[in-house]
């Protein structure tokens, strides 16, 4: 990383000086850069990536040409026709390499259970390329914004590629939008000297958020999910929670790393997570969690669908598609599918009554402590989601309803082997730490905006705390991301 | 960008002022431990050792052979410098420390099994801590440490191995352990108060194990080191049960090898894998490893035969 930076920088930047082809020789870093960096899981992915770049670069080069040899756009019918065909091949093409990696094995073990036929010979059994599901999605948002003509079809391939395979996010997102990533590879990165810092903070809060909290959380996860028929019920709880804070340390976490490391490079990535642990209804929670990927739902799949401008009826089908293929898109497994519905009727009362764009502010903001109704329906909230994520965390749909059964049935408080008092104390503190932190800074970026504290001696003394816990506290079991695999 | 620059190399700076004595403050706490793990570098590093005979090689010699037996039955002063897991690389480098900072010893009991064909090199993390303590000697930074899987970050970041191979927790709980008797050793020598726990040998497959000819060249390599500073260096076959070794079906090329690297070189070859020590489960904790009862009645019988055959003085 180190290396990058000063060569984008200094080799690329300065060094060049006036060249004309600056920019595009600091581009094509970038892309050399994120191929290295992708490559490293398995230089066939980087096949893949490629090509997918290459089909939705193609599909706005194809769009332009339609565009100009028709001067009169609007009223041709034939040109609509060809952007129409342009596009729809393009997401054709990618949803087939997506569904061929990541569903077609699921589906065709699934569709052969129904019907009682054998699978052999007709599982591809392939290695789910890393980060598909992200670079697939970004690369269809700019096919999808070229065709309504929200951003201009661009020529330069390399910035095209630099914004399909920024490495930063490349694996785990944002799932970045054309119109806020492509522009800034067309135009020349200043290096700022605030915002740099910024993002060395926000890195610093993403890695301890995945490497003490998610880390940490993840042990004890995986040992009471692994054998929640044999654990008392106070544990299942624990391991609810704790799965509830391990996802959100781990993804959270990683965005901030994603973020704060584009802010390095003078690129700005737009905001994945903003405290959704304090939402005070679920649409809020929406708004609040990965918002990368549900508001490209919301663009490119609701809005389309007819958006809430359209029956109830339609409102409450569109809702359940939405969350359908959010559940989907995080893996074939059923547990997702179901986790989705169970969120979409979660948001039915909501869109029903007509409530779900109630909470549209900040909770308590401008306050210290939040009203004792707003920290019901956080209460209330949070309950909510934790339920969902025991779906989610679940191997089967079995497993999650025996989970749910042994935690009323179990014995409240009982002796686990490997799992103490302590060890779950520590975790809570570190939740507790995560979570005040979190809590006053809600209303700004990021979790770790301590900007308001003047003394750049405090801040420091705070920053080398951060790293002195990391260094201490780091869980050696688990490092892998748990998106990675979505 | 220059007070980015500036601000991040301050940031680092102190991080490491903090992280050098945090280092130095970890690494002493190893340096008067008897855990087998550091008991061992830490008295050859002194330099206080004068024995005349060393007993060198891997888990094998480190629990089998007692110094003590052999210093009560040859009147001479014997250490064990086996190491647990350690293939021929790890040996010779440990070999090479203790003779840059002891005295020359007369005699090497040389424990010789495949593991001097095979290289621990850069493909392990076990027992990597035992070097944790010692990354500030120039000599284990140039001889042992290079022979491991630490990197260029390893050697030049303070704290970063302690928490790179296992992490501070353990590092820490390693400190608190360190004190505790069923890892301590003497004169390097541990004996395995254990019983038989073999059941699984019935169920292991034959194994055929590859040997890497790189390695056996360093070993010869080292023999000649030895032979031209008239250090006598004799070969022990030592036991294993004799299931156990049935289960390699290569094992007997192995020796074929080693007796033909003897021939070369010049040195005495002790084979005990036909003493029927090998064939009593009751000395064995495994197939490879004798216990207690077992090293001590072998570590006599090894004395007895280097008295009767006067290898010590030969």
């Amino acid at each position: 990383m180190l290396v990058v930076f000063f060569l984008y920088w200094f080799l690329f930047d300065k060094f060049l000086g006036e060249c004309k082809h600056k920019l595009v020789l600091q581009n094509a870093f970038v892309v050399i850069a994120s191929y290295v960096f992708y490559g490293w899981w398995d230089w066939r992915f980087l096949l893949l990536i490629a090509f997918t770049s290459l089909c939705s670069w193609m599909s706005g080069v194809l769009m332009q040409k339609v565009d100009n040899n028709n001067t009169a756009i609007d009223e041709n019918k034939s040109v609509a026709r060809k952007r129409k065909l342009i596009t729809g091949a393009n997401i054709v093409l990618n949803l087939a390499i997506l569904a061929t990696f990541k569903y077609y094995d699921f589906f065709v073990t699934e569709f052969a259970k129904l019907f009682h036929l054998s699978t052999d010979g007709i599982l591809l059994k392939v290695i789910l390329p890393v980060g598909i599901s992200f670079y697939t999605f970004q690369a269809l948002s700019y096919s999808i914004d070229v065709y309504r003509r929200k951003i201009e079809p661009t020529k330069d391939i390399v910035a095209f590629f630099a914004f399909i395979s920024f490495f930063p996010q490349l694996v785990a997102g944002p799932i970045e939008r054309a119109t806020n990533l492509l522009p800034q590879f067309l135009k020349k990165r200043e290096f700022d000297y605030a915002t740099a810092v910024d993002g060395c903070r926000q890195i610093l809060w993403g890695l301890f958020k995945k490497i003490v909290v998610a880390d940490n959380c993840a042990v004890i996860v995986n040992q009471i999910f692994a054998d929640y028929a044999n654990m008392p019920s106070s544990l299942l709880i624990v391991g609810a929670l704790f799965f509830t804070f391990q996802i959100y340390g781990d993804f959270s976490g990683y965005s901030d790393i994603a973020i704060g490391t584009a802010k390095l490079f003078g690129i700005n990535l737009m905001q994945n997570f903003n405290m959704p642990y304090f939402s005070r209804d679920i649409a809020e929670f929406w708004r609040r969690w990965h918002i990368s990927l549900n508001t490209w739902f919301r663009d490119y799949v609701y809005i389309p669908l007819g958006g809430s401008r359209t029956t109830k009826a339609k409102v409450v089908r569109n809702t359940f598609v939405i969350f359908l293929l959010s559940g989907l898109w995080h893996g074939a497994n059923w547990t997702f599918v179901v986790w989705g519905a169970f969120h979409a009727m979660l948001f039915m009362p909501l869109i029903l009554l007509g409530k779900n764009r109630k909470n549209m502010d900040v909770v308590a903001s401008g306050k210290l402590f939040p009203t004792i109704k707003e920290l019901v329906q956080m209460f209330v909230t949070f309950v909510l989601v934790v339920i969902g994520w025991v779906i989610f965390r679940s191997e089967t749909i079995g497993d999650a309803m025996q989970y749910f059964s042994a935690m009323v049935s179990s014995d409240f408080i009982g002796l686990v082997k490997d799992i103490t008092v302590f060890t779950v104390l520590k975790v809570f503190f570190f939740i507790g730490f995560m979570l005040l932190v979190e809590w006053y800074n809600r209303g700004k970026e990021h979790g770790f905006d301590i900007n308001v504290i003047k003394r750049r001696w405090v801040r420091w003394c705070i920053y080398l705390l951060l790293v002195v816990i990391m260094v201490f506290f780091k869980s050696y079991d688990n490092s892998q991301f748990i998106y990675f695999q979505f | 960008m220059k007070k980015f620059i500036t601000r991040i190399l301050l940031f680092a700076i102190i991080l490491l002022a903090l992280a050098i004595p945090a280092d130095i403050f970890l690494s002493k706490q190893f340096y008067e431990t008897t855990d087998y793990r550091f008991a061992v570098w830490n008295d050859i590093l002194k330099g206080n050792l004068d024995n005349d005979i060393i007993i060198m090689g891997s888990s094998r010699s480190w629990v089998q052979i007692s110094p003590q037996i052999l210093d009560t039955v040859l009147h001479t002063n014997t250490y064990n410098i086996g190491m647990d897991g350690s293939c021929i690389d790890r040996q010779i480098a440990r070999y090479k420390i203790y003779r840059k900072y002891n005295k020359k010893p007369k005699l090497i009991i040389q424990n010789v099994d495949w593991l001097a064909t095979l290289q621990n090199g850069t493909h392990t993390d076990y027992l990597l801590e035992q070097y944790y303590p010692y990354f500030y000697n120039a000599d284990m930074r140039e001889i042992v440490i290079p022979v491991e899987r630490f990197d260029f970050f390893d050697l030049y970041i303070p704290l970063l191995r302690y928490y790179r191979y296992t992490n501070m927790k353990e590092t820490i709980e390693m400190i608190r352990g360190l004190s505790n008797p069923e890892w301590s050793v003497e004169k390097g020598y541990k004996g395995m108060e254990r019983k038989w726990n073999g059941s699984q040998l019935e169920n292991i497959e034959l194994l055929y194990f590859e040997y890497d000819k790189s390695s056996l060249e360093e070993f010869c390599d080292y023999l000649s080191e030895c032979k031209k500073d008239s250090i006598q260096v004799i070969f022990v076959y030592t036991p294993a049960y004799v299931e156990g070794v049935q289960k390699v079906v290569n094992m007997s090329d192995f020796y074929n090898l080693f007796d033909s690297v003897a021939n070369e070189y010049n040195v005495v070859v002790l084979d005990y894998l036909n003493n029927e020590i090998c064939r009593d489960k009751a000395y064995f904790y495994n197939a490879m490893h004798l216990n207690k009862q077992g090293a001590e009645k072998f570590s006599q019988i090894l004395a007895n035969d280097i008295d009767s055959l006067g290898l010590l003085g030969k």
